[in-house]
């Protein structure tokens, strides 16, 4: 009783030594709130995430069929087309010419359609865009083996986002949905999705509560890497067979965590898990590379064709000027490697743009 | 949740900010030109507001990022001062006189029979996001605000309820470190 008498007592007084600040701090917190406030009056009408996507029983969600809508994010909004599938862009699976594998970053997150690098400017090449916000690449792999028969003779470009792919390949849920993974059993990897329904999973705070592993799994070599890496090769060795069966090309582009291009804020970020020494922001693309000439995929790494400056600020996903950019470099891919038939990997060169590039030739 | 910075840049914001920043100088000019009785302040002002809010909301990017960002960073180091303030008036004005009660923690070697070892259960779900035993019926979409009086009232903590108000102007200075990026990509979920 006597502490709170005594909290009271000190609480009133020193309210009265923040006054001051409140009465300053009164025109930002003005300022913010009405800014905020008023912004969605310039903003066109968005719709909900969940009215984006769909259940699918195999692998978890899907971009909805038909949408014509904006959807809103962080840095703003943007426009969002999809096809009678549920796929971004103009071009049919069937008429393009490549067709990109991967998450939101395939799917174009925070660009309007015709900024996106999908977009058919130039019409000499067609893309496909075949991705969704939170794929991890069981997810990728699985349409792979869905629209097999219709990639015969294309270049397959799979996108692998560092920011959690690699991590969420082994988890059961991405937040609240379910989604298929890979486990290890008997020393061997398997593709897990007899849990995917449209339940609400039950626990969802994996995101927020377990990035210290995340980040220890992609960027820190150790016992989880390896097991997170083992689990991609697995994927990728998947993705390769069924190349090979198919018919088709395939290549990998990794998409660095944009955390990655900046030394200040990765500094910054992983001092908060520990030792930033200790995270080493060159480990997914080593071991990818060599996962990817080990199993004599052609593999280019992100890391070194983009910057922070093809991203959105606060956001983290491309700008227009990033999708241009992929746009170029997919178009080179196709332009030099993307040989139809059987491939072989004869030499690692470094292109003109200073691109790292494992190359094919047939 | 009331934030001390504005929201991320877009168009959508710029536009608002630009209204924002013309109805405060509205306001001041017509206060100035209300003090004053000189009519020079108000049409100095209506061309300023004219031509600022014509050309920003035309084009938001070119114009009105400059002073956004010069705002935003304003924004900053008062909320890095006044956090500072607010948790030196917190740690050594009320923490240090409700200190002088004492501790109800156990903090003496124990008898050579009893133990500082406390029992625990298992939590639920719900509390995951607590490192308390949620009350029945309390849930993380209550917010923050209930989950503490929550632990006051288990804890019998009850002085701490008086630390409160601090606690929500902490809150409210709280900005976020100066990133391009974020941490985690996933907000639409």
């Amino acid at each position: 009783m006597i502490r709170l008498c005594l909290a009271v007592i000190a609480t009133f007084l020193g309210f009265i030594f923040t006054l001051p600040i409140v009465l300053l701090g009164l025109p930002f917190w003005m300022v913010a709130a009405v800014t905020k406030s008023m912004s969605r009056y310039f903003e066109p009408r968005v719709i909900p995430w969940k009215k984006v996507i769909e259940f699918d029983p195999v692998v978890g969600w899907k971009p909805r069929a038909n949408l014509d809508v904006y959807c809103s994010f962080q840095a703003g909004h943007f426009h969002v087309r999809t096809d009678d599938h549920g796929w971004r862009g103009e071009a049919s699976l069937q008429d393009s010419d490549v067709v990109v594998f991967g998450d939101s970053y395939a799917f174009a997150y925070g660009t309007d359609d015709k900024k996106a690098f999908f977009h058919n400017s130039s019409g000499t090449l067609l893309i496909k865009s075949i991705g969704s916000p939170g794929y991890n690449m069981v997810q990728e792999l699985l349409w792979m083996r869905r629209l097999a028969p219709e990639l015969r003779g294309k270049l397959v470009v799979w996108f692998i986002y560092y920011g959690n792919d690699l991590y969420d390949n082994l988890l059961p849920n991405f937040s609240t949905y379910r989604m298929p993974f890979v486990r290890e059993r008997n020393g061997s990897w398997e593709i897990v999705d007899w849990h995917v329904n449209p339940r609400r999973w039950p626990c969802s705070g994996d995101n927020k509560f377990r990035l210290k592993q995340k980040w220890h799994t992609t960027f820190v070599d150790g016992a989880l890497s390896q097991r997170a890496y083992s689990a991609a090769a697995y994927l990728l060795g998947q993705g390769k067979d069924l190349s090979a069966a198919a018919d088709f090309s395939l290549a990998v582009v990794s998409i660095p965590w944009p955390l990655q291009l900046n030394q200040e804020d990765w500094s910054h970020t992983m001092k908060r898990f520990g030792d930033p020494k200790a995270f080493d922001p060159l480990l997914p693309d080593r071991n990818v590379k060599e996962i990817c000439r080990e199993l004599e995929i052609p593999f280019i790494a992100g890391k070194d064709i983009l910057s922070l400056a093809h991203h959105i600020p606060g956001d983290g996903h491309w700008n227009s000027s990033g999708h241009r950019c992929i746009t170029a470099t997919i178009s080179d891919i196709h332009a030099n490697y993307a040989v139809k038939g059987r491939a072989r990997v004869e030499e690692t060169f470094t292109r003109n743009r200073g691109v790292a590039v494992t190359s094919i030739r047939a | 949740m009331l934030t001390i910075a504005l929201p991320a840049r877009s168009s959508a914001t710029l536009r608002s900010f630009g209204l924002v920043i013309c109805g405060g100088v509205s306001f001041i000019v017509a206060f100035v030109s209300y003090l004053t009785g000189s009519i020079l302040w108000l049409v100095l002002g209506l061309l300023f507001i004219l031509t600022f809010g014509t050309v920003g909301m035309l084009r938001p990017q070119k114009t009105l990022s400059v002073p956004y960002l010069a705002w935003n960073r304003l924004a900053r180091e008062f909320s890095k001062l006044a956090r500072l303030w607010v948790l030196g008036i917190c740690f050594y004005a009320v923490l240090v006189v409700v200190g002088r009660v004492g501790s109800s923690l156990g903090l003496r070697r124990p008898k050579s029979s009893s133990s500082l070892w406390t029992p625990r259960k298992s939590l639920t779900p719900e509390a995951y996001h607590s490192e308390h035993t949620m009350p029945a019926g309390g849930s993380v979409a209550s917010g923050w605000i209930a989950s503490y009086l929550s632990w006051t009232v288990l804890s019998r903590n009850y002085w701490a309820c008086c630390f409160l108000p601090f606690l929500i102007l902490l809150s409210a200075l709280e900005h976020e470190h100066e990133s391009n990026v974020p941490t985690d990509l996933y907000t639409l979920f």
